[in-house]
């Protein structure tokens, strides 16, 4: 293994270290950075405000499939969480909605993500700011 | 494909569990083992260090002839001569340590070169280094012996791990899974390539879509992940040294670039 090979395989395994600080959302993560590298994470993917509605669909559609294939049912439950955080993100950031959910089922799941104190603070204050984007709606 | 097993992959599965052997556990078969086993055990543990011990011999000045004999000498008489194996103990440590300590020992004793042959092992059977492969191992010049072993050790540990999930995946049925995950990190990682775009592998793969694709790359992520941490463990004394022990090869990799 030459020089060259031996710098882009430290450089590709940073993700793997990156692991052992939060094994719990590492999974997340490993998604977020597929959306945008230079995210570090599922929360800063999520709550950047630069972040674009293209990415907050891409967000969505990988954290909704995870809620169904995710390895074990703390990956499931977390996906289901950051599929809201998703939706919630848009409504926040861009005042648009990316899902076709009721008014009811979104309340629901953006509460349910405002009061789950395993998810970092940062996604459940952004769970808050969709709710009232929501009620002020048409 | 371009790359390949580092060595034999099937040859490394221990007994009918089917797992891995750890350094350690390596080791202890080797010292301890019956017969046969410890035979198999020494075979194993001088196809996985080679490259490291060749590469800090290189690098301390010697040409490719040179280094070739002292890395198989130093095998045959440090590692199956007993003289480092069978005093190893886990709670003294890395083994990464130990093994660089016993190198660099055997280095200022060479006059040992000449005696190897009578301490080979029952069998007669010396591990033949494949001079082929000892040339493609390029020693950076800039760099110190010590950074060039680190650097050695930690490059043939992740072509190892990457062998182990590869072969898991095969027999989990998960082989669309590994084909993801080794055209957007393997072939990039080893080849320079770049990752090949989802929406590609969707078609080529014939997946349902995006989010389908990426879910299934996490997966071997994960088990790639945790295997990497069980490799490093092996080699290591104290469970509590693993994450230091893993950036530390990590940057290992960095520094001798």
């Amino acid at each position: 293994m030459n020089e060259e090979k031996r710098a882009r395989l430290s450089e590709a395994l940073q993700w793997a270290l990156d692991t052992s600080a939060d094994p719990s959302m590492a999974s997340a993560d490993w998604l977020a950075m597929d959306i945008d590298e230079r995210q570090p994470s599922a929360v800063a993917l999520l709550t950047d405000p630069a972040v674009s509605l293209s990415q907050l669909r891409k967000a969505k559609s990988v954290y909704k499939t995870m809620r169904m294939v995710g390895e074990t049912s703390a990956d499931r439950r977390l996906g289901a969480r950051l599929y809201a955080a998703a939706i919630a993100a848009a409504l926040a950031r861009h005042g648009r909605r990316i899902s076709r959910q009721s008014d009811a089922a979104l309340r629901r799941a953006f509460k349910a993500l405002l009061e789950d104190e395993d998810i970092p603070a940062a996604l459940r204050e952004m769970a808050g700011k969709a709710l009232c984007v929501l009620e002020e709606m048409p | 494909m371009a790359y390949g097993p580092v060595h034999d992959e099937t040859s490394e599965r221990v007994g009918d569990s089917g797992t891995w052997a750890t350094d350690w556990s390596m080791i202890y078969r080797a010292v301890h083992g019956a017969e046969e086993p410890s035979a198999v055990a020494w075979d194993q543990l001088a196809r996985r260090y080679w490259p490291a011990i060749y590469a800090y011999i290189r690098s301390s000045g010697r040409d490719i002839h040179q280094a070739s004999d002292l890395t198989q000498s130093f095998v045959c008489d440090v590692m199956v001569g007993r003289q480092l194996l069978g005093s190893a103990d886990p709670a003294r440590g890395r083994f990464r340590t130990l093994l660089l300590t016993a190198l660099k020992n055997y280095l200022v004793e060479q006059h040992r070169y000449a005696t190897r042959r009578k301490r080979a092992p029952k069998d007669g059977r010396l591990v033949e280094l494949d001079r082929e492969e000892a040339s493609a191992i390029e020693v950076p010049s800039g760099a110190s012996p010590e950074a060039v072993f680190a650097a050695q050790w930690s490059a043939t540990l992740v072509r190892r791990v990457l062998d182990q999930v590869r072969a898991d995946c095969d027999n989990e049925a998960l082989a669309t899974h590994w084909a993801i995950f080794e055209s957007r990190v393997v072939r990039p990682m080893l080849l320079g390539e770049a990752p090949t775009r989802y929406a590609l592998l969707v078609r080529r793969l014939g997946l349902k879509d995006v989010a389908q694709a990426a879910n299934m790359m996490v997966t071997v992520k994960r088990r790639f992940a945790r295997a990497l941490f069980e490799a490093v463990s092996g080699t290591v004394g104290d469970p509590s040294e693993v994450d230091d022990e893993l950036r530390a090869l990590l940057r290992a990799l960095e520094r001798s670039a």
